[in-house]
């Protein structure tokens, strides 16, 4: 740490997009985006696999209660806007919030590698985020096919006005781009807020220390809003995806 | 490690990784962790459900139960009542039948003393006559044996009646002495 400390004093310098690679059978895996990943995968998981073990009728324990939470919220949402039928969209999104918050959250773990003030965040990189969106993309288009059959899904693109056919398609493409840009976008200037906080001059002490905690705590808020929102509009594009005309 | 920096906004391999891990947790979640997160959660709500079928099942019976608390409260209150009731009515034909009963004694000692008082006067009214019929034979005796003049015929009687005077007070009241003397007197007059 003290070798580090002169360079701060008179410039920073931090890595926007920068990854610890693997490069397996000539293609480039991004490291630090797998290793946190199955972190939160690990977290998620070891609680999911706790609570299983711990799981009871009668009075639930604190983790047991955060999961009730979470399911019970999705499947209220779920149950309002697509009805007992898509009752399978539950599992969806409360993987996806789990997974996300837990995700988010790794940003509170102290850092590895060439980044040591803070991990960073597996949904901080596009490929989490784009996964997430390609999964809600695949299967909310899916969902709209079987509930209308291939050609009532195609003719929901060329509902009057027709014209604005391309422009539906676009949405329709843009819904996963948009769904993981947003999630990337405020993890990933999350951590840069944390990269330049912890790049205050030592000088400045002890506002450095209380400007990090206070900018994590928020982190950790943003981290459950992104984890919500995320969760939120999956199922609204499931509905929209199965509503019977137009959106 | 190398690091490498590049478009961060265009996705690479990690993308199928990623996809993959999230797949895994979907999977494992949906298989293991949910169905038991569901199933208790259902079971607590029919638990609820229950409790309150039951708490609102025991409110009812409450509400009988005050009811019916009431129903025999009330039964019992007018049962009082009519034995209330009852009682009085009693209580005023027994004073009916003790006054006419103390009336009919009255009449019947009343009755009595009538006949008694008329057999008294009767019996009085018999003394008398036999007294004065002994008196009257007395002075007729008298004068047969003295004769009588004008001026003794005055003692004459006044001695007679002397006479019989002492002679009913020598029996005694209610005797009936006067009569056989009268009686006495009128054999010797027959002789």
């Amino acid at each position: 740490m003290a070798s580090g400390l002169a360079p701060r004093l008179v410039a920073i310098n931090i890595p926007v997009g920068d990854h610890v690679t693997w490069r397996v059978a000539g293609l480039s895996f991004d490291a630090d985006t797998v290793w946190t990943s199955l972190i939160a995968c690990a977290a998620v998981l070891g609680l999911g696999f706790y609570l299983r073990s711990k799981v009871t009728a009668a009075v639930p324990g604190k983790v047991q209660l955060f999961w009730e939470v979470v399911v019970g919220w999705v499947a209220d949402q779920v149950e309002a806007g697509l009805g007992k039928r898509y009752r399978h969209v539950v599992p969806l999104a409360v993987t996806i919030f789990m997974l996300v918050l837990a995700a988010n959250w790794v940003e509170l773990l102290p850092g590895l590698w060439h980044n040591t003030d803070y991990l960073p965040s597996p949904t901080a990189d596009v490929n989490l985020t784009y996964a997430l969106g390609a999964t809600v993309f695949v299967l909310t288009n899916g969902a709209s096919i079987r509930a209308k059959g291939l050609g009532g899904y195609i003719k929901a693109f060329f509902a009057p006005p027709r014209w604005l056919a391309p422009i539906r398609a676009l949405e329709e493409l843009m819904k996963p781009v948009t769904l993981a840009l947003r999630l990337f976008g405020n993890l990933f200037s999350g951590g840069i807020m944390i990269a330049l906080l912890l790049a205050i001059p030592i000088y400045f002490f002890p506002a450095t220390i209380v400007f990090s905690v206070v900018w994590k705590l928020f982190d950790m808020f943003i981290g459950v809003i992104q984890a919500f929102i995320f969760a939120l509009l999956t199922i609204l594009y499931y509905q929209f995806a199965v509503a019977s005309e137009g959106h | 490690m190398p690091v490498a920096s590049s478009n961060f906004l265009v996705p690479g391999p990690t993308f199928v990784v990623e996809l993959v891990i999230f797949l895994v947790v979907l999977w494992a979640l949906s298989k293991w962790v949910l169905p038991p997160v569901n199933r208790v959660m259902e079971a607590r709500q029919q638990t609820i459900a229950r409790s309150l079928a039951e708490a609102e099942e025991a409110t009812k019976r409450a509400r009988e139960l005050e009811e019916q608390h009431e129903r025999i409260l009330e039964q019992g209150r007018s049962e009082a009542r009519a034995l209330k009731d009852e009682a009085a009515r009693v209580g005023e034909q027994l004073r009916q039948q003790l006054r006419n009963q103390g009336e009919e004694e009255y009449e019947r000692l009343v009755t009595r003393a009538s006949s008694d008082i008329e057999a008294s006067a009767r019996r009085a009214a018999e003394e008398l006559r036999a007294q004065v019929a002994g008196l009257v034979v007395a002075v007729v005796e008298r004068v047969l044996v003295e004769g009588v003049s004008l001026a003794g015929q005055g003692q004459l009687i006044e001695r007679a009646i002397s006479e019989v005077e002492a002679q009913a007070a020598a029996r005694g009241p209610g005797s009936s002495g006067p009569v056989s003397a009268g009686t006495a007197a009128a054999t010797r007059a027959g002789q």
